[in-house]
Formats: C-alpha cells, sequence, structure tokens
C-alpha cells in the first residue's frame, strides 16, 4: 500500500512538471517543481516561516481542543434536557449553517482586530458541529445498553461517562473529524484576512500580494502537509480509541 | 435462602406503549413471587411477556398499579436480555463485560477483576469462555456473546435475577452447560429468577412455578407448580410425566384448551 501512496506523489509532481514544460503558463504563475523544491528547503530551514507554522499548528490545537470539549459539553446538556435542546435547535442549525467567515465582523466588532477575536470564532463554529453530532450521538444510544447499566444499578454520572458517552463516542469522533478540518480552514482563512500578522495564511497571502510565487506554493505544501498529518493523527487516534466504531 | 433475595408482588399492573400509552401490551396483572422462588413465564412470540419482565424489574414503569419488592432492603440485580449482543459492551473487553458492574464503579479496584472472572467460569464449569476473555464482544460470534450475557449475570451473583429468552442462541452443548450452571447458581444463592422463554424446556427444566401466558391481550391463563427439585437432569426430558406437563402447557396456550 506505501509504494501506491507514494506513486501518488510522483504522479502530482509529474503532471507538475509537465504543465511547466509545456510553458503553457509563465514561471510566475506555475514555478517548476524543483524551484518549489528549493523553496520548501528554504522553509523548513528558516526560523521565521517555522515559526509561522508553529503559530497556526499552536492556534488549530488550542481551537481544536477548546471547541471540542464545549462541543461535546453542550451536546451533553442538550441531549440531556430535551426542552433546551427544543429551543436551542433552531439558533444552532442557524449558526452552524452560516459561514463562518462571514461572522468575522461581528466578532472583531466586539473582541478588536486580535487572535482572540480569531480563535473565539473558529471555536464558536467547531464547537457547534461536535455539539451536534454529540447530542444525535446520545440521542441514537443503544437503549439496550443503558437498560443493562441501570438494572445493574448504574445510574447519574456514572452511566453518561461509562455508558452513553462511550456509546456516542463514535458519532462524537465523526463530528470531531469534521471539525478538525473546519479548524484548519477557519484558522487559515482568517490569518488571510485584514489585521493578521502571523501565521500560514499571512505567509499565503502576502507571497501572492508580492508576486513571491515560488513561496507561496511552498507554504500552501506546507499547509496541505499539516492538514494530511492531523487528518492521520485523528485516525491513530480513532484506531486505537474507538475501535469499536462501525462494529 | 439468600437472606437478602426479595420476594415480587404486582397488584393490578397495566402497561400500554407509545406516546400516548394507545398500546396496551396487559392490564390488571396480578404476580406474587416469593423470595428465593424460580420462576418461569411460558407463552408466544409477541405476547408481551419481555415489557413483563421490563416492568416487574422497574427498568419500565407499569402504566397502572404496583410493583413491590417483599423484604429487601439493598439488592444486587441482573437482567438477561433478549439482545444479549446489544446488550454488551463494545468498548469492553469480554471480561470487563463480565465484571461491568465493579468495571464501572470507581471504588473497586480493578486488577484482580481477571481473577474473579476466570475463578467464576471455572467455579461454572463455563472454561470454554476463558479464550475469548481478552477478545472485544464484536469479534466473538452470537452464540458466545450469549454465554458472556450470562456469565456477567452471574457475576454479579444477583438477589433477582431476570432472563429473558437466555438460552436462544446456544447450541445443544453450551444450553446443557449453562442450564446446569443456571441451577447451581440458583441452588448455591437462592436468588429469585423470572425466566422468561417461548422455549417450553428451557422452563420446565429449571422453573419451580410455570406461569403460561397468552396474547392479545397478555394475560395469565395457566399455572403450574413442577414437581421436580432442583438441580434437574436433562435426561428428565424422555420421562412420561415430562412430557405429559409439556403437552398440557402447551396445548393450554396454543389451543385454548380448557382443562
Amino acid at each position: 500500500m506505501k509504494r501506491y501512496v507514494i506513486l501518488g506523489i510522483i504522479l502530482i509532481v509529474l503532471i507538475w512538471q509537465l504543465i511547466v514544460s509545456v510553458g503553457f503558463f509563465s514561471q510566475l504563475v506555475l514555478p517548476s517543481p524543483s524551484k518549489v523544491a528549493v523553496a520548501l528547503y528554504t522553509f523548513v530551514t528558516s526560523v521565521k516561516s517555522l515559526s509561522d507554522l508553529g503559530i497556526t499548528t499552536f492556534r488549530f490545537f488550542v481551537s481544536f481542543l477548546i471547541s471540542s470539549g464545549l462541543g461535546v459539553i453542550i451536546g451533553v446538556i442538550i441531549s440531556r434536557f430535551p426542552r433546551i435542546g427544543s429551543v436551542l435547535s433552531f439558533p444552532l442549525d442557524f449558526f452552524r449553517s452560516l459561514p463562518a467567515p462571514a461572522l468575522f465582523p461581528i466578532f472583531m466588532l466586539f473582541l478588536g482586530i486580535s487572535d482572540i477575536a480569531r480563535i473565539s470564532l473558529v471555536i464558536f463554529s467547531s464547537a457547534l458541529i461536535v455539539a451536534v453530532y454529540t447530542n444525535h450521538g446520545i440521542q441514537n444510544c443503544h437503549q439496550i445498553k443503558i437498560r443493562a447499566a441501570k438494572a445493574a444499578g448504574i445510574r447519574g454520572y456514572s452511566l453518561l461517562s461509562n455508558v452513553i458517552l462511550r456509546e456516542a463516542k463514535p458519532e462524537i469522533a465523526t463530528g470531531l473529524r469534521i471539525s478538525l478540518s473546519v479548524t484548519l480552514i477557519l484558522i487559515v482563512v482568517l490569518e488571510m484576512l485584514a489585521g493578521s500578522t502571523t501565521g500560514l495564511g499571512k505567509r499565503i497571502i502576502d507571497d501572492h500580494m508580492l508576486f513571491r510565487t515560488t513561496d507561496m506554493y511552498a507554504s500552501i505544501i506546507i499547509v496541505g502537509f499539516l492538514g494530511y498529518l492531523l487528518n492521520r493523527l485523528f485516525l491513530l487516534w480513532h484506531r486505537r480509541y474507538v475501535h469499536w466504531a462501525g462494529k | 435462602m439468600n437472606k437478602q433475595s426479595p420476594g415480587i408482588e404486582a397488584k393490578n399492573i397495566s402497561k400500554s406503549w407509545g406516546d400516548n400509552e394507545t398500546l396496551p401490551v396487559f392490564e390488571n396483572i396480578n404476580l406474587n413471587i416469593s423470595p428465593g422462588e424460580f420462576v418461569g413465564i411460558y407463552g408466544p412470540n409477541g405476547s408481551g411477556k419481555t415489557t413483563l419482565l421490563y416492568v416487574l424489574s422497574k427498568l419500565e414503569q407499569a402504566s397502572k398499579g404496583t410493583v413491590n419488592y417483599i423484604n429487601s432492603s439493598k439488592h444486587e440485580s441482573a437482567f438477561v436480555f433478549q439482545d444479549y449482543k446489544g446488550s454488551l459492551y463494545n468498548w469492553l473487553k469480554v471480561f470487563e463485560n463480565i465484571a461491568f458492574q465493579k468495571w464501572f464503579s470507581e471504588k473497586e479496584p480493578k486488577s484482580s477483576l481477571v481473577q474473579d472472572v476466570k475463578q467464576l467460569l471455572s467455579e461454572y464449569n463455563l472454561t470454554a469462555l476463558r479464550p475469548l476473555l481478552t477478545k472485544y464482544p464484536y469479534d466473538i460470534s452470537g452464540g458466545e456473546c450469549q454465554l458472556v450475557a450470562l456469565a456477567r449475570a452471574f457475576f454479579a451473583k444477583p438477589a433477582l435475577l431476570f432472563l429473558d429468552e437466555p438460552f436462544s442462541a446456544l447450541d445443544v452443548k453450551n444450553r446443557k452447560l449453562l442450564l446446569a450452571a443456571l441451577q447451581q447458581m440458583w441452588s448455591t444463592h437462592k436468588p429469585t429468577v423470572l425466566l422468561v422463554s417461548h422455549e417450553i424446556d428451557d422452563v420446565l427444566l429449571t422453573a419451580q412455578r410455570v406461569l403460561a401466558v397468552g396474547d392479545n391481550p397478555m394475560k395469565i391463563i395457566g399455572e403450574w407448580s413442577l414437581p421436580w427439585s432442583l438441580p434437574r437432569a436433562q435426561s428428565l426430558i424422555v420421562t412420561d410425566e415430562f412430557a405429559k406437563i409439556q403437552q398440557e402447557i402447551k396445548s393450554k396456550v396454543y389451543l385454548g384448551d380448557k382443562k
């Protein structure tokens, strides 16, 4: 299988090189793979660019961890208290359907042009996703598993943590996986928007503005790898800690 | 007799399902089960036996009437569900499932649980489960899951035990083993047991008293005290007396025999 993965990488580079060789586009629009490779090397040896990568990764983890925790808590509350759930069902669906960057101006008005505004918006949107999946997972709990626990006298917090949340975990994990992608997208997009001074998004947009296309491609590839790695990491976690999903 | 085994007293209980309780399952059923008694409930599919068991175990509330446990303070109860596979926890290994009550409890030490489970298995001659202990429920067969569900109930040493079609997925060999294990468990700990089945032999081989139920709506249509003492040998099945009682109960349930 690994061989095929490498084949996929080679294929992309080959097609890329082919398009460059045809000479259809100028080097400014599409630099050759070798040039971008050099830029990639410069990227991984420069403190400034590595710190941008670090800061984007840091923003991602802060947002993802906080939004996951909040989302699960909100999901548990709305599933346990159906009245609260009914009241919140429209607002939840509304804000979940609203493309998050559209809300950024509002967040900026309240929180200033700052990292706080950016991260708050990301947490807000991602937590909604996790909350909806958590609620759904709990609603769809296999009743017999809850009955079995109740018959043995397991109730309250122990029932929630040992049975209900475990039973809902595969569905929560689906929510987390979606929220992971959304979180990274939003982080990078918001780094591209007004007032941002650091991060990979900022790098990409600056390189674009200044026609440093080769560097821009390098940064994009780095973002791609970051997303790919985060997804792989998530799958590793999933295989180990949600091994019963779909079984 | 186990001092803690409660009796069950059900007075005029009715149960309906549905949003406005529009689907009646049974009405005005009265039942008295003595502490430490082994009662079998026999009836056709869809008659409401499982619902009755849910109400008697207080997993579901009766729509009308009351269920009281007599002379019991706090007691352990266990339930073996008809959906035995669904009732196991997929995220726990087999031995953790068997000891799930202790596994979930914060206070109990978990280190000795494997040993405790192994001891239970040898006590009840269920050593066939031993190689499965560290597997997950989704990796073992349906019949094996049912064995695990039963072992789980035994492990709890319940004072009150509810069994809903507990042998439905077992092959001849395992069924025999489990019938023996169940009787051994009852003889040593004397819990109050309610066993529901549409298999007449399961009931006749274990219960002291049999209640036959009819459907639409469910009602108790007959009651037999079985003359044999426990534990009973499998060979009982081939005796004339067994065949006679078996025939009598079956014809009452399925032919509406007024005898």
